[in-house]
């Protein structure tokens, strides 16, 4: 039970980032019924995900995410997608989401304490939790997640037990395309975080995170549509916001304020817990050095995210447009390595055709979508650039790193036996 | 001797000239509070990206201007209007 509720605080954590509740809170403005039906089918879509990369991955083989994708793509090529997907969403979801922290931190508690501040507050908990034991950090994440989720939970019965006493005007604003109702997907992304030193099965945590995650959402578009008038929460940017207020007055606000702090500071938590992984993934691979041990390799990984996630704050990345332009842009990546993780599984699989079948059809789906929302967005050219250009910069890592890797212990091995000679 | 005090005074003349230029700028809520009535105001929200959609207090009358795109929308006020620009 205690490996099950840390195996599933990492998605869940992610799943209820500030980001995650601002999109949720402006598509429940849209049309009621496509709203429900465009979130239960990306739960669905996502649930067959999960299914396809965690149980038909694992009945091929027990490896990682890497090792799974190097036996179709290729070493390099696996590991740049894996990189690009994982590290530019870490970075820019940290950025984004420390920041907007900060803010809540500001606006809603302590006006006099500079938001920006609370940002570096945030990361400097998470990288000190990070830097003292990997499991500090997985029981951080269970204490926020929970903080998270409870403070939700108040508002959400507040809300469905105690309905507004006047009728709020919904007018019913179409969703535009299939490409806004395939937005819904994004509410999901996380859902394959899933360490495997917490979870032998990974089945399990993941449709857990789903389902419970479902029900927030489809509960809290609800709530919201019942509180706010629709055409506000299209256009605000703090929809979640507004709907806690209408809901509960000041309290709302403070209990909801608790939801972002924490829901942000999870996210980035999660999210550098699973990248611990993925450099554990790396070296696996032999494509980073193994650094004396898994656990200095984890914090020599989040030391190096911490600083570059401080100077991407520093250097005001978050006060500017294009930051929501490369956030999208990383999100879509994501969904990509998603989509190639299915038809992975699928290759890997492929004398179970039944099998093989339902993990190709969600690849298809998935890369479909992801390319939808690129061409719907609006910079998509910019988008596709910040994509295309992310991977080949970790492409050319990829096949650079373990050559100066090479390069450096045969000029060190050169060096000592001259040092003899 | 003589030059590095003749400096330090310069440095702290221009201190104050600053302080004194940049206070006559700068205006706190109360003051703008007091001028929200006056028909020659503008105020020109100069936040963009986080700082402006994470922010929950937007100043209902503001209209949005971001301090990059200043040589677009500099030019389209009159020099008779009070321009206050809103960044945090």
């Amino acid at each position: 039970m205690k490996l099950f509720l840390y195996s599933i605080a990492i998605p869940i954590g992610v799943m209820l980032s500030p980001e995650t509740l601002v999109l949720l809170g402006n598509s429940a403005g849209y049309n009621g019924a496509l709203f429900f039906l465009s979130v239960a089918i990306a739960a669905v879509v996502s649930c067959m995900c999960a299914y396809s990369i965690f149980y038909l991955g694992r009945q091929a083989d027990e490896g990682n995410e890497l090792s799974l994708l190097a036996k179709v793509l290729g070493r390099f090529p696996a590991a740049a997608l894996v990189i690009s997907a994982r590290l530019s969403v870490t970075l820019l979801v940290a950025t984004s989401v420390l920041v907007t922290a900060g803010f809540a931190f500001n606006e809603i508690f302590v006006y006099w304490f500079p938001n920006f501040g609370f940002a570096f507050l945030l990361l400097g908990f998470i990288l000190v939790f990070n830097i003292i034991d990997k499991s500090w950090a997985a029981k951080f994440q269970l204490l926020l997640v929970s903080c998270t989720l409870l403070s939700f939970s108040v508002l959400l019965i507040e809300g469905l037990f105690f309905p507004p006493s006047a009728n709020i005007t919904t007018q019913a604003s179409e969703l535009t395309s299939l490409a806004a109702a395939s937005g819904a997907l994004l509410l999901f992304l996380g859902f394959d975080l899933i360490i495997n030193s917490q979870a032998k099965n990974k089945l399990i945590p993941a449709l857990a995170a789903i389902c419970t995650i479902f029900m927030l959402f489809i509960l809290w578009g609800a709530v919201s549509r019942a509180y706010v008038p629709s055409s506000s929460l299209i256009e605000s940017s703090l929809p979640h916001l507004k709907a806690a207020r209408s809901i509960m007055g000041q309290n709302g606000r403070l209990l909801m304020g608790v939801v972002v702090i924490c829901g942000a500071t999870a996210a980035v938590n999660g999210l550098f817990l699973y990248m611990g992984q993925t450099a554990s993934d790396l070296a696996e691979q032999e494509i980073i050095p193994r650094f004396k041990g898994e656990k200095t390799l984890h914090r020599l990984a989040i030391i190096l995210l911490s600083l570059t996630i401080g100077i991407l704050m520093m250097s005001g990345l978050a006060g500017e447009d294009k930051l929501t332009i490369y956030y999208r842009g990383a999100l879509v990546l994501w969904l990509l390595l998603l989509s190639f993780r299915c038809f992975t599984a699928a290759y890997l699989h492929s004398s179970r055709k039944s099998f093989s079948f339902v993990a190709v059809t969600t690849g298809c789906i998935i890369g479909f979508l992801s390319l939808l929302l690129v061409a719907a967005a609006e910079y998509t050219r910019e988008q596709l650039f910040f994509c295309l250009q992310v991977y080949i910069c970790a492409l050319l890592l990829m096949l650079i790193w373990p050559a100066m890797v090479k390069l450096f212990s045969v000029i060190n091995r050169q060096s000592d036996k001259e040092k003899y000679l | 001797m003589k030059q590095l005090v003749l400096l330090f005074a310069f440095m702290i003349t221009l201190g104050a000239a600053v302080n004194v230029w940049s206070d006559d700028l700068i205006m706190d809520k109360d003051a703008l509070n007091a001028m929200l009535a006056a028909p020659d105001l503008v105020i020109l929200d100069v936040r963009t990206g986080k700082d402006w959609s994470s922010s929950e207090f937007k100043i209902q009358s503001a209209v949005r201007a971001p301090a990059a795109e200043y040589a677009d929308w500099s030019a389209s006020y009159s020099k008779d209007k009070t321009l206050v620009l809103y960044c945090a």
